[in-house]
């Protein structure tokens, strides 16, 4: 019995990989910028207004 | 001792830790400037890691030699693809090229500076020279900063980072460095202040700080200069400027 022709195998999942490999690698990427880059930015900020008000509060 | 082991700790120090893996505390905006890049650029790689890393797992399930037993002989190339995989990440370079360049010749800009400090590597300790004041004898203010040895060390220094003669600075001024070095290379570099540059004999080199908030940033001879390159940290303590002034009244 001959073989049918194997053609596509990649292509039928490839589009479907690579939108979920983005899709999930998108969000990763989300989740590190608001979970952790902006937070520990805000801790900076936070600090440096601490810092500021005390600065002020002395001179006063 | 289990925050030791995350990548995304917060480090709450100027100093580095044992296992560290994460930054040390931002004291300046160029240090700043660089973690921001950092994580800019640490964003597409978590897409592209994440995005590579499915598919080549999805291949190895779908296409191994047991759900697909036919070899494809014939299969060499794919011009297509190819293409696709060469200028995708040319694209990608492209796109971090841009921010990388703005902030380096942000980072070369030397902005009015208040004093200038001249910090010269020997082998191995570092000697910094105040050269805007003099002392009675019409000499610059200069001294030299060596590493405090563990048996001298008293309890809150740092090993192998302490030093005898700090670099003082102060707070919320713009400083200039002149770097050199007097025997062989070496590198000054404090990574809270986001300053690594060259100490290289016959040569003078400038870079500019700018300490956010007092505190004492430590840092390490970067370029390998010889058997005690490991024992020639660097100390700066950043200070209010009237501390500043009665200390450099008091040299």
């Amino acid at each position: 019995m001959p073989i049918a022709p194997i053609t596509g195998m990649l292509r039928k999942r490839l589009w479907l990989d690579l939108s979920v490999g983005l899709g999930l690698g998108v969000t990763a990427a989300y989740g590190f910028w608001y979970g952790i880059h902006l937070k520990s930015l805000q801790r900076q900020e936070e600090y440096y207004l601490r810092l500021e008000r005390s600065r002020v509060q002395e001179a006063a | 001792m289990l925050q030791n082991f995350s990548i995304f700790n917060t480090i709450y120090n100027d100093a580095p830790q044992p296992w560290q893996l994460g930054f040390q505390d931002s004291a300046a905006p160029a240090f700043t400037g660089i973690v921001d890049l950092h994580n800019i650029i640490f964003f597409y790689l978590i897409v592209i890691c994440v995005g590579v890393f499915w598919v080549l797992g999805s291949i190895m399930y779908y296409f191994n030699t047991k759900n697909s037993p036919i070899v494809h002989k014939y299969l060499n190339h794919g011009t297509l693809i190819e293409l696709i995989w060469t200028i995708t990440p040319a694209l990608i370079l492209t796109v971090i090229a841009f921010p990388s360049f703005r902030l380096l010749y942000l980072l070369d800009e030397v902005t009015s500076p208040t004093i200038t400090i001249k910090v010269i590597g020997h082998q191995w300790y570092w000697s910094y020279e105040y050269s805007d004041y003099v002392t009675d004898s019409g000499q610059s203010v200069e001294f030299d900063s060596y590493m405090i040895p563990e048996s001298d060390l008293e309890l809150g220094q740092f090993r192998l980072l302490d030093v005898d003669n700090k670099m003082i600075i102060p707070v919320d001024c713009h400083i200039r460095l002149i770097i050199t070095g007097a025997d062989v290379i070496h590198s000054f570099a404090v990574p809270s202040l986001g300053v690594k540059i060259d100490a290289t004999p016959g040569r003078l080199n400038q870079s500019s700080i700018l300490a956010e908030r007092t505190g004492t940033f430590y840092g390490q001879c970067s370029e390998i200069c010889g058997v005690w390159h490991g024992f020639m940290p660097i100390a700066v303590e950043a200070v209010s400027v009237q501390d500043y002034l009665a200390w450099i009244d008091s040299v």
